[in-house]
C-alpha cells in the first residue's frame, strides 16, 4: 500500500487562488448583471409627466389647434457678442381635449401640475432656441370642465437670437423665442394665436434691460421643416428692443470721429512760404503712420468689445473705412503735393499754393461730412 | 468789383445752385419711386383685405347652402321641429365654431322670424325685420345674400341661403363667420395688424347679445367702438378719432418708433351702407428707411459736388489767372513808376497766354532800361 501523499503546499495555494478568482469573477458578473438591470430599469422608467404618449384628441378632426403665447417676465441681460439673451418667459399653450369634458376644474402648479398633465395629451412644444438646459422650469395648468386646457410653462434660460447691426447704434432687435411642435406635423398639430394671445404676449411692466429699451412683443407663425418634406408648426414670439445709442457714443463714436482729425492735422500742420512748403513731408508722414496705428488699435478695441460690429456692413465699419480712406488720402497729398510738388511741376507754384489752400478745408469738410452722413443714414434707415 | 473775389463767387454760386437743384430733382424722383412702392403696398393690403372678406363671405354662404340642401334639414324646418333641428345641427355647429371661426348660425321662417339660433338655442321666435335688413331682403328676393352685417350676437360676415323642398320655399338658413377670426388670420398669414371699428349706435340697438366688455368707454373712438384688434397697443398709436371719421384713406405713422402704413377702409353691408371701419397696418420701415437714407446720400453727393467744383474754380481762377496776373500787373506798375530793376518772376509757372503778357512786360522793361 502506497502511503497517501501529503498535499503539496503550492497545489493548495493554487486551488485557493482559483477559488478566489472564481469568487471575484462571480461577483464581477453579478455586478455587471446588476448594472445592466439598473440601466434597463432606468430606460423603462415612466416618461416624465406631460410627456406620456396619451392619445392625441381627434374627436374634432385634425389638425389640433394649439394657441400659443409668450410673455417676457424678465430679461436679465443681452449679450450681442454671443447672440443670446437671458430671460424668464411664460409660454402659454391652450387647446381643447373633448375627452376631458365633464371633469372637475383643475388649477394646479408645480409637481401637482406635472401629475395632472401625466395622463392627458400634451403637445410636445419645444423652445427651439433655448441654449442648454433651462435654469428654472415650472408648469401650471388649468383644465376646465369644458375640456379646455391652459398650460403655462415658466422657463428661465438663455435664448439664442440673431443680431443684425447694420444700423448700429440706432439698431433695434427682436429678442426671439421659438416655440416648435415636435413629433407631430402641421397636419396633426398647428400652433396659432388670436387676439387674446397677442394681448398676453407682452413684456411684463417694469422690465429694464441694461443698454436697451424694450418696446412691443410680436407673434408670427414660423413652421420649421421636418423629414420628407413635412413641416412642424412653430410660433416666434419676439420682444422688440432698441439700443440706447448714448451708451456707445463715448466708447465708439467719439474716438472714431476724433481719429478722423489725425490725417487732417497732418495737412493743417504744413504751410506755404514763397511758393514752397515749410514742413518736411517725412515729418508729416510720421504723423500719418502714427494715426494709422491709432486707428488700427481703435479697430481692435471696438471689435473686441462689439464682436457683432466687427464684420459686415454697419456704421462702425463704415467709419473705420472712412478713417483709413482719409489717412490714405492725406498720405497721397503728403507724397504727391508736399514731397514731389507734382502740382507745381505740372501747373506752377500758384496752382500748387491754391491747391493746398483748397485742400486745407475741402478734405476736412468732405471727411467729416461723410462721417456725419454715415451716422445720419443709420439713424434714418 | 474785384475779379479775384467776384469771378469765383459767381461760378461757385452757379455750381451750388445747379448741384442743389439737381439734388432736389433727384430726391423728388427717388421719393416718387418710393411713394409708388408704398402705394403698391397699400393696394396689396387692400386686395388682401377685400379678398379675405370676400372669401369669408363665400365660405359663410357655402355653409348655408350646404345645410339648406340637406333633406332632413328641409323636413325639420318644414315641420317646425326646433328640438330635432338643434339635435341635427348642434354638433355640426360646434365643430364649425371651434375649428373654423363660425360663431353664428340661424334658421328663419317667414316673414323674418328667427326659428332657431344654433349658437343660442334659447333665443327664438323674435322677428328680426327691425334690425336685420339682410334677412328682410333675402325673404323679399328669395335669393342668397352674403356680406357684412350686425346681428344680435355682434358683427359678422354672413351668408344666407334659402331652404326649399319640393313643396316650395320654407325659410332661410344663415351662417356668420367671426370677424375676429378673419382679421386674426390676416395677422397670422401676412403679418398685417388689423382692427375693426363699428358704429356704436346700431351696435347698442342690435347687438344686444354681445359681451359687455366690448361696449366700453375704453373702446370708444368717436362714433365707433373698437370691436377687435390684433395688437391693441400698436393700434392705439396708429389710429385716432380723426383717422377713421373720413372714408377710405391711407397714411404713414410711427408706432413704437417704427413707421407703419395704415389703410382705413369703410366696412359696408350688402346694400353698400357703411356700418364700420376696418383698419389694416403694415410695417413700412423698409421703404421709409430707404427713402431717408437715399436723401442723406444724395445730400452727401451734393456736398461732394459743391466742394469739388468750388475747389476747382478757386484753383483755376486764382492759381492760373489772378495770382500770375497780379505778378505781371505789379511789375508793369513798377516799370511805369520807373523801377526797371526786377524781372517778372515765375514766368515759367504761368500758363501760355499769361507768359505772352509777361514776356511783353519784360520786353517793355528792357527797352526802357537806362531811360530816365
Amino acid at each position: 500500500v502506497r502511503p497517501a501523499r501529503p498535499p503539496r503546499p503550492h497545489r493548495q495555494a493554487g486551488r485557493r487562488a482559483r477559488q478566489v478568482a472564481g469568487f471575484l469573477t462571480g461577483v464581477l458578473l453579478l455586478l455587471l448583471v446588476v448594472i445592466r438591470w439598473s440601466r434597463a430599469e432606468s430606460v423603462e422608467e415612466p416618461l416624465p409627466p406631460g410627456k406620456a404618449e396619451a392619445p392625441m384628441p381627434t374627436s374634432k378632426g385634425l389638425p389640433n389647434v394649439v394657441r400659443a403665447a409668450v410673455q417676457f417676465v424678465d430679461v436679465r441681460g443681452v449679450d450681442e457678442n454671443a447672440q443670446t439673451f437671458d430671460a424668464t418667459i411664460d409660454l402659454r399653450l391652450r387647446w381643447e381635449d373633448t375627452s376631458l369634458r365633464g371633469h372637475e376644474l383643475i388649477e394646479v402648479s408645480g409637481d401637482a401640475a406635472d401629475e395632472a398633465l401625466a395622463g392627458i395629451w400634451v403637445p410636445k412644444v419645444e423652445l427651439a432656441n433655448l441654449e442648454g438646459d433651462p435654469a428654472y422650469r415650472e408648469r401650471g395648468v388649468v383644465i376646465s370642465r369644458d375640456g379646455s386646457v391652459e398650460l403655462i410653462e415658466r422657463v428661465r434660460g438663455t435664448f439664442h437670437t440673431p443680431f443684425r447691426v447694420k444700423r448700429f447704434p440706432f439698431d433695434r432687435h427682436m429678442l426671439e423665442v421659438h416655440a416648435v411642435v415636435r413629433g407631430k406635423t402641421l397636419d396633426q398639430v398647428v400652433l396659432d394665436f388670436v387676439q387674446d394671445d397677442v394681448a398676453f404676449s407682452r413684456a411684463r411692466d417694469g422690465i429694464e434691460i441694461d443698454g436697451w429699451s424694450p418696446t412691443v412683443v410680436d407673434l408670427a407663425r414660423s413652421p420649421v421643416p421636418g423629414f420628407r418634406g413635412q413641416f412642424h408648426a412653430g410660433v416666434v414670439a419676439g420682444l422688440w428692443v432698441e439700443r440706447d445709442w448714448t451708451g456707445v457714443l463715448a466708447p465708439v463714436f467719439i474716438p472714431l470721429f476724433s481719429s478722423l482729425l489725425i490725417p487732417l492735422i497732418a495737412i493743417w500742420l504744413n504751410k506755404v512760404e514763397d511758393g514752397e512748403f515749410a514742413v518736411d513731408a517725412f515729418e508729416l508722414a510720421n504723423v500719418l503712420i502714427g494715426g494709422l496705428f491709432a486707428v488700427i488699435a481703435l479697430n481692435f478695441t471696438v471689435n473686441g468689445a462689439y464682436e457683432t460690429v466687427a464684420n459686415g456692413d454697419n456704421t462702425a465699419t463704415r467709419l473705420f473705412g472712412l478713417n483709413y480712406l482719409t489717412l490714405g488720402l492725406s498720405l497721397v497729398v503728403d507724397i504727391v503735393l508736399f514731397r514731389f510738388n507734382v502740382a507745381k511741376r505740372l501747373f506752377g507754384r500758384w496752382v500748387q499754393e491754391q491747391t493746398f489752400l483748397v485742400l486745407l478745408w475741402a478734405i476736412p469738410v468732405l471727411s467729416m461730412g461723410t462721417g456725419i452722413a454715415v451716422v445720419a443714414a443709420a439713424a434714418c434707415g | 468789383m474785384s475779379f479775384r473775389r467776384s469771378a469765383p463767387a459767381v461760378l461757385i454760386a452757379v455750381s451750388v445752385v445747379v448741384l442743389i437743384a439737381t439734388g432736389i430733382a433727384s430726391n423728388r424722383m427717388s421719393s416718387g419711386l418710393i411713394a409708388s412702392v408704398e402705394e403698391s403696398r397699400f393696394q396689396l393690403m387692400r386686395s388682401i383685405l377685400v379678398n379675405s372678406l370676400g372669401d369669408a363671405e363665400s365660405k359663410a354662404l357655402a355653409r348655408a347652402e350646404m345645410i339648406a340642401s340637406l333633406p332632413n334639414v328641409q323636413h325639420l324646418l318644414r315641420t317646425a321641429d326646433r328640438e330635432a333641428m338643434f339635435d341635427e345641427t348642434g354638433r355640426m355647429f360646434e365643430i364649425q365654431r371651434d375649428r373654423f371661426g363660425v360663431d353664428q348660425a340661424q334658421f328663419f321662417v317667414p316673414p323674418s322670424v328667427s326659428f332657431l339660433r344654433i349658437n343660442a338655442p334659447d333665443k327664438f321666435g323674435d322677428d328680426v325685420a327691425s334690425f336685420r335688413p339682410t334677412v328682410v331682403e333675402a325673404f323679399k328676393t328669395g335669393e342668397s345674400i352674403k356680406g357684412l352685417s350686425i346681428s344680435r350676437s355682434g358683427p359678422a360676415v354672413f351668408g344666407i341661403a334659402p331652404v326649399r323642398d319640393d313643396l316650395g320655399d320654407i325659410g332661410f338658413v344663415e351662417f356668420g363667420l367671426d370677424f375676429a377670426a378673419v382679421l386674426d388670420g390676416l395677422k397670422a398669414r401676412y403679418g398685417l395688424d388689423c382692427a375693426l371699428f363699428m358704429e356704436e349706435k346700431p351696435l347698442r340697438e342690435i347687438a344686444t347679445g354681445m359681451g359687455g366688455d366690448v361696449l366700453t368707454d375704453e373702446n370708444r373712438i368717436g362714433k365707433y367702438m373698437r370691436i377687435h384688434t390684433t395688437h391693441l397697443d400698436r393700434m392705439k398709436e396708429l389710429v385716432a378719432d380723426r383717422d377713421i371719421m373720413s372714408g377710405e384713406r391711407t397714411y404713414v405713422r410711427d408706432a413704437a418708433g417704427v413707421p407703419h402704413g395704415v389703410l382705413v377702409l369703410p366696412a359696408k353691408n350688402y346694400a353698400g351702407k357703411q356700418i364700420g371701419v376696418i383698419v389694416v397696418a403694415a410695417d413700412f420701415s423698409g421703404s421709409r428707411g430707404a427713402s431717408s437714407e437715399t436723401m442723406v446720400w444724395q445730400a452727401l453727393l451734393a456736398l461732394f459736388g459743391i466742394v469739388l467744383s468750388a475747389g476747382a474754380i478757386l484753383i483755376v481762377i486764382r492759381g492760373m489767372i489772378v495770382l500770375p496776373m497780379r505778378e505781371v500787373a505789379n511789375k508793369l506798375a513798377a516799370v511805369a513808376a520807373g523801377d526797371r530793376t526786377e524781372e517778372v518772376a515765375g514766368v515759367d509757372d504761368m500758363c501760355d497766354e499769361m507768359k505772352d503778357i509777361a514776356r511783353s512786360v519784360e520786353v517793355l522793361r528792357s527797352k526802357t532800361e537806362g531811360e530816365p
